[in-house]
């Protein structure tokens, strides 16, 4: 194995690690304090995804949609 | 966008295009499977579907039987597992179980199918591409899941983001290995994905909110892009008219879904596409939470300030989020104003591809008449994503039941397989893509500033035609969208108390 690819694995598993440690453990406990808790929960009582790209994305748009039909 | 994965055989002629072209072959697959997905969906209705639609109760659902093969991961907060498989208590009720697994390994099977095929009558090599392929799905599934914690969805940091990440992890640490390019299809991934999106750009909702609503989204709208294309060009200088048109459009219509479409009709590069995108989402998580407290603190009127975030916010889905800060009216008003913009993408995507083709693109020294000169340098696939676009607009508003049909085969099928090409357009990119390779991008931070002056009059100017529309010339629309809400955020917070 060259140093090059030496290098390359390094710099992969610091990456992964850091990752895993964001994901597997500080987004959880972010996930759990209690202002963070209620605003996921408030989200999601009314179908909002906030990453939603277009708006047949939007669980929240289907009752807007629904009734702007039936107008 | 423009392309790497050059055809061998795309000069030899007009007629071998249809058969070898990525643009066609986009066209091709797209349309498959939106006939397969809205032939699911017809044949799951009712028997009587027609009389019961017109009926006095007519609240009939259909869904897709193709639903449950086709899957993303889904929302997580304690273990990534769970974005697969999940077994959620339900009050007085038998638990929920939702098991991903079928529907991922649907779309793996669907997708990787499809293109190999797609690849072999182009005359490539589909062993090639079903070697690669999973490495760059799993990549894709990763990112997904990435993207799938409840914290990362309400700050907004999209898919795309972490597609980007997960591809330039590999090629910026181990570099991306050969095998893998042949399933790095960015190009075909993103224009497969468009003609899929345009089914859900459905133009008979265009009068949601009526003329007050098209005005605040789509005079303003083409207003700020041309502006902010015109300044980046004449002011700033900005080399790039691809970027500046991919900046103009993402920061002026809807964020990334806009950006992937501007990309695709002017031939952007994949660099200039993931910096439109990193800027966007950005501003987007930071106007998220300050419009609602300057709504709010301001004392505003909840519609105005509603549809002042609608047209200005770029993503969908944090337009959503901010407008629930301001009440049930506020997330009405700014989601449907910022769908109105979401449709303007049709629009936007063909306007775009023309100017290219007639003006930027366009070979002086070419002798051939100037709609034979348009028509060969113009993305075909844009007509694909139009002819989606237009045909499931006409099922929508004129067959009895429309809306539900396209609905259900929107929510069932063709919104996640459009995901998952974006996905895997956005992995394919970081695959290719080296940091140092978007570092000239930055130079001199004109993509920012472009940014900041374009979104700046996007502001200015949509917040005054939400006043003059809702004020001045149709100030009876203003009672009606209200109804009995109060009218500004302090108002409602008060009552809710």
């Amino acid at each position: 194995m060259s140093h090059q690819q030496a290098t390359g694995i390094l710099r992969l598993g610091v990456v992964t690690s850091v990752m895993a440690v964001i994901w597997l453990l500080v987004l959880p406990w972010v996930a759990a304090q209690p202002k963070m808790a209620a605003h996921l929960e408030h989200l999601d009582e009314q179908g909002i995804d906030p990453s939603a790209m277009f708006y047949t994305d939007l669980d929240a748009m289907q009752p807007i949609l629904k009734r702007l039909e039936n107008r | 966008m423009a392309t790497d994965e050059s055809c061998p055989a795309t000069q030899s002629g007009q007629l071998s295009e249809f058969r070898t072209s990525e643009d066609w072959w986009a066209v091709w697959c797209g349309g498959l499977l939106l006939i397969v997905a809205f032939a699911a969906v017809w044949f799951a209705k009712p028997a009587d579907f027609s009389q019961l639609v017109v009926g006095p109760a007519s609240d009939v659902s259909v869904t897709s039987p193709l639903k449950p093969y086709l899957a993303k991961p889904g929302k997580w907060t304690d273990s990534p597992l769970h974005s697969f498989y999940s077994v959620t208590a339900v009050e007085g009720d038998e638990d929920k179980i939702t098991n991903n697994i079928p529907g991922i390994v649907g779309v793996f099977l669907v997708i990787g199918v499809l293109f190999a095929v797609a690849q072999w009558v182009r005359g490539f090599c589909p062993a090639a591409f079903l070697k690669a392929f999973p490495f760059v799905f799993m990549l894709a599934t990763l990112s997904y899941v990435l993207a799938a914690h409840s914290v990362i969805k309400a700050w907004n940091l999209e898919y795309a983001l972490w597609a980007l990440f997960s591809g330039l992890i590999i090629s910026n640490t181990v570099g991306t290995p050969k095998f893998i390019k042949p399933a790095a299809l960015t190009e075909f991934y993103i224009k497969t994905g468009l003609v899929l999106l345009g089914a859900g750009v459905l133009m008979s909702r265009l009068l949601a909110l009526g003329v007050p609503g098209i005005f605040v989204a789509w005079v303003v709208t083409p207003v700020v892009l041309i502006s902010t294309y015109i300044f980046g060009q004449k002011f700033l200088k900005i080399p790039s008219k691809s970027l500046t048109m991919v900046i103009a459009a993402d920061m002026s219509v809807c964020g990334v879904s806009a950006a992937i479409a501007t990309a695709g009709a002017c031939r952007a590069k994949k660099e200039e596409l993931s910096l439109a995108i990193g800027l966007s989402l950005s501003f987007t998580v930071i106007m998220m939470v300050v419009m609602p407290a300057v709504i709010s603190a301001t004392g505003m009127d909840v519609i105005l300030g509603a549809a002042w975030m609608g047209g200005t916010i770029d993503a969908t889905g944090a337009v959503a989020a901010a407008g629930a800060a301001l009440g049930e009216t506020g997330l009405h008003v700014a989601t449907t104003v910022k769908m109105i913009q979401n449709i303007l993408i049709g629009v936007t995507a063909f306007g775009v591809a023309v100017y290219w083709a007639a003006f930027v693109d366009r070979d002086t020294a070419d002798s051939s008449p100037r709609l034979a000169s348009i028509w060969h340098g113009f993305p075909k696939f844009v007509l694909g994503f139009a002819a989606a676009s237009i045909i499931f607009s006409l099922i929508h508003s004129s067959l009895d039941g429309g809306p539900i049909l396209v609905n259900a085969m929107v929510k069932g099928s063709t919104k996640t397989l459009r995901g998952w090409f974006f996905c895997l357009a956005f992995v394919s990119i970081g695959l290719q893509t080296n940091f140092k390779e978007l570092l000239p991008y930055l130079k001199g931070g004109r993509p920012l500033v472009l940014y900041v002056c374009g979104q700046t009059l996007n502001l200015c100017l949509t917040l005054f035609m939400a006043w003059l529309m809702y004020y001045v010339v149709f100030e009876d629309q203003l009672a009606e969208l209200r109804g009995p809400e109060p009218a500004t955020a302090t108002e409602a917070a008060a009552a809710a108390q």
